[in-house]
C-alpha cells in the first residue's frame, strides 16, 4: 500500500489520510468479492421481508445470525467434527491420489488399463456407498472420512497423471540420452513439473471432500454439521439448518483460500513463468 | 580419426516396406573435431537420424560407431540442443545447466561432493557464451537468445565429445542467430569437440561447417557431401564473398532437386 502511494508522483496527489486510505481499499478490485457477499445477504434479507416469507420456509440472514449465536456451542463442536473428518479423508486422498497419479501418469499401460475403472468408480454416487460403509464400519466418523476420501481422490489422480504426461518430449530425450534413470527423470523433471496441476487439483478436491463428509454425516452419524442440520430440520429449527449451511460454506471458503496460498507458495514459478511468457 | 562411423544404416517405423522407410542406407564418417551439417527437405528423417546417434532409437540395419564403439543405447557421450530451448522453470539457469551432471550415471554419485567444482565449470561456460553472472536468473527472466545460449551450456556441461544440434537457432531472429554462430565458434576454440548439426538454413550450414551433407527426401539418404574449406574461425562478412555464395547456391540447387523428385511422386510436396 505504502509503496503504491509513494510510486505516484508526490506533486500530483497529496498524501492521503488514513481514512481515505481505507476507503480506497473498498474501491479496489480485491474488494469486489466483499461487496458481492454483502449485496447477496442484503438482497436475501430484503426478499424475505418484501414477500414476508415465513421463517420456517426461508429465514432472513438476521434470524440465521441469531440462531447461530444461540446455538454457537453446537455449531462449534459440529463444525470441528466435520472439519476433522473432511481433512482426514482429504489427507488420505492426497497421499493415495499422488501415488496412483504417478503410477498412472508414468505408465501408459497402467493408464489405459485403470482409467475406465476409475471413471466408473467416480461415476457412482457416493451417497449410495454410505449404507455399505455403515454396514462395514458402523455409524460415526469412519464412513464420513471414507466418503470424503472417495469423492476427492479422483481429481487429484487425474491432475497428477496429466501433469506428468505434459512433460516436454525434448526434455525427456535429453535426459534419456544421458542415460538418466526413470526414477531420476520422475523426481527431477516429471514430478516438479506436475506440481502446478497437483496443487490446482487440491482446491477442487478440498471442496469435494466437504461434500463427501457432510453427505455421510447426514445419512449415518451422531455428530458433524450434516447430522446437526438433519436434527435441526426434524425439530423445525430451520434457522439453525441455514446456520449449519453457512458454517459449511465458511469452512469451505477458508480451506479453499488456504490451498490457494499453498499453491502460490509451492509453485510460484508457474505463475511467474506464465506472465513472463507473453 | 573418425568419431562417427556409420555404415549401411536403414530404419523404418513399424517395418521396412517402402512407405515405412525413413532412412535408407546412410554411410557417414565424421572426423574428430569436425563440424558437420546436414541439410535437406523437411521430413527427410534428419531428426530421426539425430535420435539414432544419441542412442534413443536403434536401426534395423547397419550400425553406428562412436569412438569405434557401437551405439546400443543411450550414453552420455553426446550433448543435445534443440530448436526449442526448454529449461525447467523451477530451476535457476545454473541449476538447469547442472542437470545433466545430476542425472548422468557417471557423475551422479559424486555430484554433491563436487558441486562447487561443477558450478565453476558451469559459470565458465556461461561466461564463454556471454551470459556471465546470469546463472542465478530463472529461465523466464531470459530472452529467447539467452535461453538458447544457456541450453548450449547444458548440452556441453558434461564435456561430451559429440554435440548434436537439431535446428538450434531456427526460432531466433537473424541478429541473435549471428551472435550465436559466433558463440558456437568461441566454444569450439575453448575446447575441441565434434558437432553434427541439422539445419534448414543453408547460410548457417556453410558458415559454421567443415562439411555439409545434403539429405534426400524420405526415405533419407546422403546425396551430396560438400567440403567447406574456409579457415576457422570465420568472419561474419565471409557470407558475402563469391566462394561462400556459390557454396550456398550449389546446396540450394541440390535441395531443390530432391524436393522436385519428392513432389513428382505425390501431388503436394511443397512445405517449407
Amino acid at each position: 500500500m505504502t509503496t503504491r502511494t509513494q510510486s505516484t508522483p508526490a506533486t500530483a496527489t497529496p498524501r492521503p489520510s488514513r481514512l481515505r486510505h481505507w476507503l480506497g481499499w473498498f474501491r479496489r478490485e480485491e474488494a469486489m468479492s466483499f461487496w458481492i457477499i454483502i449485496g447477496f445477504f442484503v438482497v436475501w434479507e430484503a426478499v424475505c421481508h418484501l414477500f414476508s416469507l415465513p421463517v420456517y420456509f426461508l429465514p432472513p440472514p438476521s434470524v440465521i445470525a441469531q440462531a447461530a449465536v444461540e446455538f454457537q456451542r453446537a455449531l462449534m463442536i459440529n463444525s470441528i467434527q466435520t472439519l476433522w473428518t473432511t481433512m482426514a479423508g482429504f489427507g488420505f486422498a492426497v497421499v493415495f491420489g499422488l501415488v496412483l497419479g504417478v503410477a498412472v501418469g508414468g505408465s501408459r499401460r497402467l493408464y489405459r488399463g485403470l482409467y475406465p475403472l476409475m471413471v466408473g468408480f467416480n461415476s457412482v454416487p457416493k451417497v449410495a456407498l454410505v449404507p455399505i460403509l455403515v454396514l462395514w464400519f458402523g455409524i460415526g466418523s469412519v464412513p464420513a472420512i471414507i466418503t470424503a476420501f472417495l469423492i476427492s481422490f479422483f481429481p487429484i489422480v487425474v491432475n497428477v497423471a496429466t501433469g506428468l504426461a505434459t512433460t516436454e518430449p525434448e526434455m525427456d530425450d535429453i535426459l534419456r540420452a544421458l542415460g538418466a534413470s526413470k526414477l531420476d527423470r520422475l523426481l527431477k523433471v516429471g514430478l516438479p513439473g506436475a506440481m502446478p496441476h497437483f496443487f490446482g487439483s487440491l482446491k477442487v478436491a478440498i471442496t469435494l471432500a466437504f461434500v463427501g463428509s457432510v453427505v455421510s454425516e447426514t445419512v449415518a452419524a451422531n455428530s458433524g454439521l450434516g447430522h446437526m442440520m438433519l436434527m435441526a430440520q426434524a425439530n423445525f429449527e430451520v434457522p439453525l439448518v441455514f446456520a449449519g449451511l453457512l458454517a459449511l460454506a465458511i469452512e469451505g471458503v477458508l480451506m479453499y483460500a488456504l490451498f490457494v496460498v499453498i499453491e502460490k507458495r509451492m509453485t510460484g514459478w508457474a505463475f511467474r513463468a506464465q506472465t513472463a511468457q507473453q | 580419426m573418425s568419431v562417427i562411423d556409420i555404415e549401411g544404416l536403414r530404419l523404418g517405423y513399424g517395418g521396412m516396406a517402402p512407405e515405412q522407410l525413413v532412412l535408407n542406407g546412410i554411410d557417414l564418417h565424421i572426423d574428430s573435431g569436425e563440424f558437420a551439417a546436414i541439410v535437406g527437405p523437411s521430413g527427410c528423417g534428419k531428426s530421426t537420424f539425430m535420435k539414432l546417434l544419441s542412442g534413443l532409437l536403434t536401426p534395423q540395419e547397419g550400425q553406428i560407431l562412436i569412438d569405434n564403439e557401437p551405439v546400443t543405447g543411450p550414453r552420455s557421450q553426446v550433448g543435445m540442443a534443440f530448436q526449442n530451448a526448454i529449461m525447467l522453470p523451477w530451476r535457476t539457469t545454473l541449476d538447469n545447466i547442472l542437470l545433466p551432471l545430476e542425472v548422468a550415471p557417471a557423475t551422479k554419485s559424486d555430484f554433491r561432493h563436487r558441486k562447487a567444482q561443477y558450478r565453476r565449470q558451469a559459470e565458465d561456460l556461461l561466461t564463454a557464451v556471454g551470459l556471465e553472472g546470469m546463472g542465478s536468473k530463472y529461465p523466464w527472466e531470459l530472452s529467447g537468445g539467452m535461453r538458447q545460449r544457456a541450453s548450449l551450456c547444458r548440452a556441453m556441461i558434461h564435456e561430451p565429445p559429440l554435440l548434436l544440434l537439431d535446428e538450434p537457432f531456427g526460432a531466433l531472429d537473424a541478429f541473435t542467430k549471428e551472435e550465436l554462430w559466433l558463440v558456437l565458434q568461441t566454444l569450439r576454440q575453448h575446447r575441441t569437440f565434434t558437432v553434427l548439426m541439422v539445419t534448414h538454413d543453408l547460410t548457417e550450414a556453410v558458415y559454421l561447417s567443415d562439411t555439409v551433407y545434403v539429405m534426400s527426401a524420405r526415405p533419407g539418404r546422403m546425396l551430396v557431401r560438400q567440403n567447406i574449406t574456409f579457415d576457422q574461425p570465420r568472419d561474419l562478412d565471409i557470407r558475402f564473398e563469391p566462394g561462400f555464395v556459390s557454396h550456398v547456391h550449389d546446396l540450394r540447387e541440390h535441395i531443390r532437386g530432391t524436393r522436385a523428385q519428392a513432389a513428382a511422386k505425390p501431388v503436394v510436396g511443397a512445405t517449407s
